[in-house]
């Protein structure tokens, strides 16, 4: 029973995040009857499971707002901000509940009692949803047309009323229709029984055109229609089907490229911008926001379908492949290795194949465990929405490359860190709506989440349009701190570094939220954990952007192996940027002042040797390994470069393990351990040398 | 169908009750003209309509049209369940109209 006990649990989890989801999404559509239908659908199969689990209070508490959702679906409820804000706290109080915590009574009682005040008390009441007919699944071999009908002015004095032709077209698949209405005259000039009114209708459909014309064969003759194919059966597959608006008016011939660019060229909304210059009319407009908003939606169900399509596994099993193929890694290294001494010619091209499979297995492997960092984005909607409730700001979240990939280990650490960043950046960044207004902003603040591939890493931006940082105040308190010496010259983006220091804030005030200078070291810290690095840049009254950095997996890495001495290290390659080699006249002097010269420009240097005090003859010519660490370059002296390295990252005994500079260990194909440097440490380390340094002179 | 019309200051409100379809049209279109160019604000409440075809979402449409042009304030409210559900099968969405789903002012 608790096995099954421990999925239910884990399976309501994901309802209530999807639920979550989608009562936001429902905030802003409160038309969306897919959305309502899939609410409606959660709500009742957490009821539903939870009584067959023995959840027995759980199921209880659900069932009325099942039978809210249920109103809600037939039209007899209306979608309102006050019934979403009960839905939210119902989902909070259910996961209590899931999690075992204590809920009184009286909790339950009061949200029971608010949602039984929404219940209709008659069927009279008025209800302001808008229904719409059910839509038949589209196949995998869907057309997309976009259909123009524009009926004679006579259509409703014939006695044709065009809804039920709409209405066919909707029972036809993924349908949007959208009335123009920029014909019709004032009041004085309209003649009543006359239509004015022509539609643009967006069908996605695995019928063919002839189809879609036999729906308007009674009012052929009095009607101008055109069908046109906008995207055929392969366009899903396609990366970008998000069309844009200046695309889509451009593609229908309702704006000429010239003007679009000139609009573009003025920064402003586009939509707003071409309807202010009279471009456009804003009836186009409001039209192809609606067909921009049915590939939206259909990119999204093809995704659900996607996701449908795959299986549920235990990420625990998940990890023990993961493992398993780490060790495969390990011995199909040190079977090439003992290949190569034996050298028997079969035996080498039995062991290049095994080479190749293992290396495309550990990537098929790595992908199983990868995830899109959307799942992560689409939590912080809710930590923006309550915060900027509580501190009386209106911001909105707006999310970019949520489809990138990520570790999941990757990602579950990465949550921290971000609420962190977000809170902070609503509390200290996001000004109140009448200072915004003051000075000339938009009353509502917006944070941008970005996520993009770089390399072997995936560069994290949480960017806010508020009142950036003061470089003076961080210099100030840094000094203050002792952190910075008075005099030194620094530029602002290495002074706002300093807000990742521990304990410190400019926050004049103490706030629940932040303030306490607590949370910003935490983000370095959990960045530095995950091998990733962070910088910022600001600019006063205009906003922040905080880049994280972080590799796309932390089991197994792409290495480069280099010696020190007797010994093997390993760099993370996707911290590694060059190598190169200076002499040791050069090495000696780089030494002294900590500092040496790339190619004209000066930048950090450590020894290796000197740092792990390793002892014995040091080689005429060092070779330098360039790094990057924090957004800066820095030059670690190593003895020569052994090459790339599978590397299988293997965590230090507890004796080890709080040793600076080193992140891990892995095996070599001999079967001996190179050690996994930490370039991070190794920079900070660097850092606290310069600072004692320039305090002691 | 009847229209009622209430004046409050230089707000007319007009409440459409009963069928707002093509029989009607004409009557409906006088009723918002009337009330057009008495006020400077016309509020048009659906709440008591029991039919609707896309000749009614037309005609206020073109009100709002009107007003616009006259510069007036012109706002629909408390759309009845037939009126919401003929705009939805229409294509009308809300950024057509100025449709406010819970005024409380009218009651």
């Amino acid at each position: 029973m608790d096995q099954y006990a421990e999925t239910y649990k884990r399976e309501t989890y994901e309802h209530l995040e999807e639920l979550e989801s989608a009562l936001l999404a429902l905030e802003s559509d409160i038309a969306d009857s897919e959305l309502i239908n899939l609410i409606f659908r959660k709500f009742h199969t957490i009821k539903g499971s939870g009584g067959m689990f023995g959840f027995d209070d759980i199921a209880e508490f659900t069932h009325d707002i099942e039978t809210v959702y249920d109103g809600v679906r037939n039209g007899e409820i209306p979608v309102t901000k006050r019934l979403v804000d009960l839905s939210l706290n119902a989902c909070d109080l259910i996961k209590k509940m899931v999690d075992g915590e204590k809920t009184s009574e009286s909790e339950r009682v009061k949200i029971k009692q608010e949602l039984a005040g929404i219940l209709p008390a008659s069927p009279n009441l008025p209800a302001n949803t808008i229904l719409t007919p059910k839509r038949k699944l589209r196949s995998a071999d869907s057309n997309t047309y976009r259909i123009r009908f524009k009926p004679s002015a006579d259509l409703f004095q014939n006695g044709t009323n065009p809804l039920p032709l709409l209405d066919e077209l909707r029972g036809m698949g993924e349908c949007t229709v959208v009335a123009n209405p920029a014909n019709v005259p004032d009041l004085e000039t309209i003649s009543a029984e006359s239509c004015y009114i022509t539609w643009d209708i967006i069908l996605t459909t695995d019928q063919d055109e002839n189809a879609i014309r036999d729906v308007f064969i009674f009012v052929e003759d009095n009607c101008e229609l055109s069908i046109k194919l906008i995207g055929d059966k392969d366009f899903l597959q396609e990366e970008n089907i998000h069309k844009k608006l200046g695309e889509i008016l451009v593609e229908r011939g309702s704006l000429s490229i010239e003007d679009l660019n000139a609009a573009l060229a003025s920064q402003k909304r586009l939509g707003k911008v071409l309807s202010d210059n009279k471009f456009v009319d804003s009836q186009e407009i409001i039209s192809a926001l609606k067909e921009q908003e049915h590939f939206t939606n259909l990119k999204k169900k093809h995704q659900e379908d996607v996701a449908a399509q795959s299986i549920r596994v235990p990420a625990e099993r998940l990890d023990a492949l993961v493992d398993l193929v780490g060790e495969l890694v390990t011995v199909q290294a040190r079977l090439s290795e003992e290949v190569v001494a034996y050298r028997g010619t079969n035996l080498v091209y039995i062991a290049e194949e095994i080479e190749r499979l293992t290396a495309e297995l550990r990537e098929k492997t790595m992908n199983i465990r990868m995830l899109p960092i959307g799942t992560l984005f689409t939590k912080f909607k809710r930590v923006v929405r309550d915060l900027s409730k509580e501190l009386g700001k209106s911001v909105a979240l707006v999310t970019e490359g949520g489809e990138t990939e990520l570790d999941k280990r990757v990602i579950e650490q990465l949550n921290d860190p971000m609420v962190h960043l977000i809170r902070n950046a609503i509390d200290h960044g996001i000004e109140q709506p009448e200072d915004r207004q003051k000075t000339g902003k938009l009353s509502e603040g917006k944070i941008r989440l970005k996520a993009l591939h770089s390399g072997d890493n995936v560069m994290i931006t949480i960017e806010d349009d508020g009142a950036g940082l003061n470089p003076e105040k961080i210099r100030t308190k840094a000094v203050e701190k002792g952190l910075l010496l008075k005099d030194a010259v620094l530029s602002d983006n290495d002074l706002y570094m300093y807000i990742f220091a521990p304990g410190f804030s400019t926050a004049s005030k103490i706030t629940n939220v932040s303030g306490r200078g607590v949370g910003m070291d935490v983000v370095k810290k959990s960045l530095d954990a995950l091998q990733g690095s962070v910088s910022v840049t600001s600019e006063k009254g205009t906003g922040t952007k905080i880049t994280l950095k972080v590799p796309l997996t932390l089991a197994i890495v792409d290495g480069l192996m280099v010696k020190i001495g007797e010994e093997d290290y390993v760099f993370p390659l996707s911290t590694v940027e060059e190598c190169v080699e200076i002499s040791r006249k050069e090495a000696d002097k780089a030494q002294k002042r900590n500092m040496m010269d790339l190619r004209g420009k000066m930048v950090s240097y450590l020894s290796l040797y000197d740092y792990f005090q390793i002892e014995g003859h040091r080689p005429p010519y060092e070779k330098i390994i360039i790094v990057e660490s924090n957004g800066k370059k820095i030059g670690l002296g190593v003895d020569s470069v052994v090459g790339k390295h599978q590397t299988v990252i293997k965590s230090l005994g507890d004796l080890y393990k709080d040793i600076d500079g080193l992140s891990g260990a892995t095996i070599k194909g001999d079967g001996t351990i190179a050690l996994v440097l930490d370039v991070n440490m190794l920079s900070k380390s660097l850092k606290q040398d310069s600072e004692v340094c320039s305090k002691r002179n | 169908m009847e229209i009622e019309r209430t004046q409050k200051e230089d707000r007319a409100l007009i409440k459409v009750i009963g069928s707002a379809t093509i029989e009607n049209a004409e009557r409906i279109r006088k009723g918002l003209l009337q009330g057009m160019t008495d006020s400077n604000a016309l509020i048009v409440d659906l709440s008591q309509v029991t039919e609707c075809d896309v000749t009614a979402l037309q005609l206020f449409f073109s009100a709002k049209m009107s007003a616009q042009l006259k510069q007036k304030k012109f706002n629909v409210v408390n759309p009845s369940c037939n009126a919401m559900e003929t705009a939805a099968r229409a294509g009308l969405y809300q950024e057509h109209f100025q449709v406010d789903l819970e005024c409380q002012e009218v009651e």
